[in-house]
């Protein structure tokens, strides 16, 4: 037999999968450290449940409650926070939302107007802050004809939206990297104050799980610190925009 | 969980329904014309993965597309054509293998005593039952368990055009491993149940005789 190559497995949000970003990351970090990488992109709710199962080696998610709880639970010791972006408000273009400062005037607008939107409720990242903020402006839309549960992805979610005039929060990396497809719905509310988008890493403890493989993911954290992943990450570009931004 | 019964069962009863007739004529007609090419064409159809099926619906009934002035995308409706063409080929092969050998024994019987083409028809009905009953049976169990279409047209959206399969696919994506279990196992005692019955009422007494 030849010398065994180890495999980093990463479990992760579609968002990062989906824009091919990972796979970008992954490519040049096999290539550093001869070793191999699987890539296991699910829902975050979904790629918590594995780590919990011990299913991979680490996690690489965008849900900040989600991520202390499962450190709080022992199966990770501590969150890397790598990337960040943020998440938009997309709509229909003739717009019934300027007068609108940030996003929770928007979604106030939203449910006084009774407008369409469109909500994935599958416990990803962005369902999670999109929950978060119904909460925050004490409303719930739960029941209402105008708010439609799509249970589905990023993608297929903003093309249900594009199909039903609707309004969608979305992180802007998958907006950004399918607007072709879109001509009904655009970008309609930024707000970086209020809906930054931190991806962050955690190592599945190998207390918890002994044939998890943690110095390779170590390593992986190291290499997304490194002047290659800057490289990387500056020319990411739809639209001529970036989508992701290094966290120091 | 009521909507997601009412729907699926909507679903599955009339996309198997329409099909069934549609291929219960074109099985009528490959066994009658003797057309084996035809055969051999539906066939092939069963290899297609509903996926395709499902894509190839959305780029036809999306608001840009060739129908989509019919305004038939993520609702039950598009998931229910969707379904009985995906279920066409398959109803074809049984319903062919089904009756075939009945089939031209039953036509010169017919043609002896000089019956009409629709008598023909009625007597097939009449002796091939159990096969066609049966034929129907695999259409609904396909369409039970497919998700790959009705992830693509229908949107999953709860309430509207979330199923059975659909909203084991969601659970999954959620983590929620258990309530996905105990969707799937809800969703085969029914069927046991169901075949059951049928069995039950519909005297099947002859069942084994030739065997």
């Amino acid at each position: 037999m030849g010398k065994e190559v180890l495999t980093l497995i990463i479990l992760t949000t579609t968002s990062l999968y989906d824009t091919g970003f990972l796979d970008r990351i992954c490519n040049e970090f096999e290539k550093e450290y001869r070793c191999k990488t699987k890539i296991i992109a699910v829902g975050s709710g979904m790629a918590f449940k594995l780590g919990k199962n011990g299913e991979g080696d680490l996690l690489f998610v965008h849900d900040v409650k989600g991520e202390e709880k499962f450190i709080k639970e022992g199966y990770g010791e501590k969150r890397y926070v790598v990337l960040k972006n943020e998440f938009v408000l997309c709509g229909p273009k003739e717009d019934k939302m300027s007068l609108c400062n940030n996003i929770f005037e928007a979604f106030k607008n939203i449910y006084t107007k009774n407008l369409t939107f469109i909500s994935r409720d599958d416990l990803s990242g962005t369902d999670v802050k999109e929950k978060e903020i119904w909460e925050k402006i004490n409303l719930n839309p739960n029941g209402k004809k105008w708010y439609i549960q799509t249970g589905n992805g990023m993608i297929e979610s903003l093309r249900i939206a594009e199909e039903k005039n609707g309004y969608i929060l979305s992180d802007i990396s998958t907006f950004l990297s399918h607007k072709k497809e879109f001509k009904n719905i655009g970008l309609i509310l930024k707000d970086t104050k209020n809906l930054e988008n931190y991806y962050s890493i955690i190592p599945i403890s190998d207390k918890k799980f002994p044939y998890v493989n943690s110095v390779l993911s170590q390593k992986f954290i190291e290499f997304m610190k490194s002047e290659k992943v800057k490289d990387i990450v500056e020319n990411f570009k739809f639209e001529g925009k970036k989508i992701f931004e290094i966290v120091e | 969980m009521k909507e997601i019964f009412i729907i699926s069962i909507e679903v599955v009863l009339i996309s198997s329904l329409i099909s069934f007739i549609i291929s219960f004529f074109i099985s009528f007609l490959i066994l009658e014309k003797r057309l084996k090419f035809l055969f051999v064409f539906f066939q092939s159809f069963l290899f297609i993965p509903s996926v395709f099926l499902g894509l190839l619906f959305y780029t036809l009934f999306k608001r840009s597309g060739l129908f989509g002035f019919l305004n038939l995308l993520y609702t039950s409706k598009l998931i229910i054509i969707g379904e009985t063409f995906l279920i066409i080929p398959l109803m074809v092969l049984f319903i062919v293998n089904g009756i075939k050998e009945k089939f031209y024994e039953i036509k010169e019987i017919n043609r002896v005593f000089g019956g009409s083409w629709w008598e023909n028809l009625v007597l097939i009905i009449k002796e091939c039952k159990q096969s066609l009953v049966s034929s129907f049976i695999v259409g609904c169990g396909r369409v039970i368990g497919e998700t790959g279409l009705a992830m693509i047209v229908g949107g999953n959206i709860e309430g509207q055009t979330r199923l059975f399969s659909t909203s084991i696919v969601l659970f999954t994506m959620r983590g929620e491993i258990e309530k996905g279990i105990h969707t799937g196992i809800f969703l085969f005692v029914i069927s046991l149940i169901l075949n059951f019955l049928y069995f039950y009422f519909a005297k099947n007494g002859n069942f084994f005789k030739e065997y």
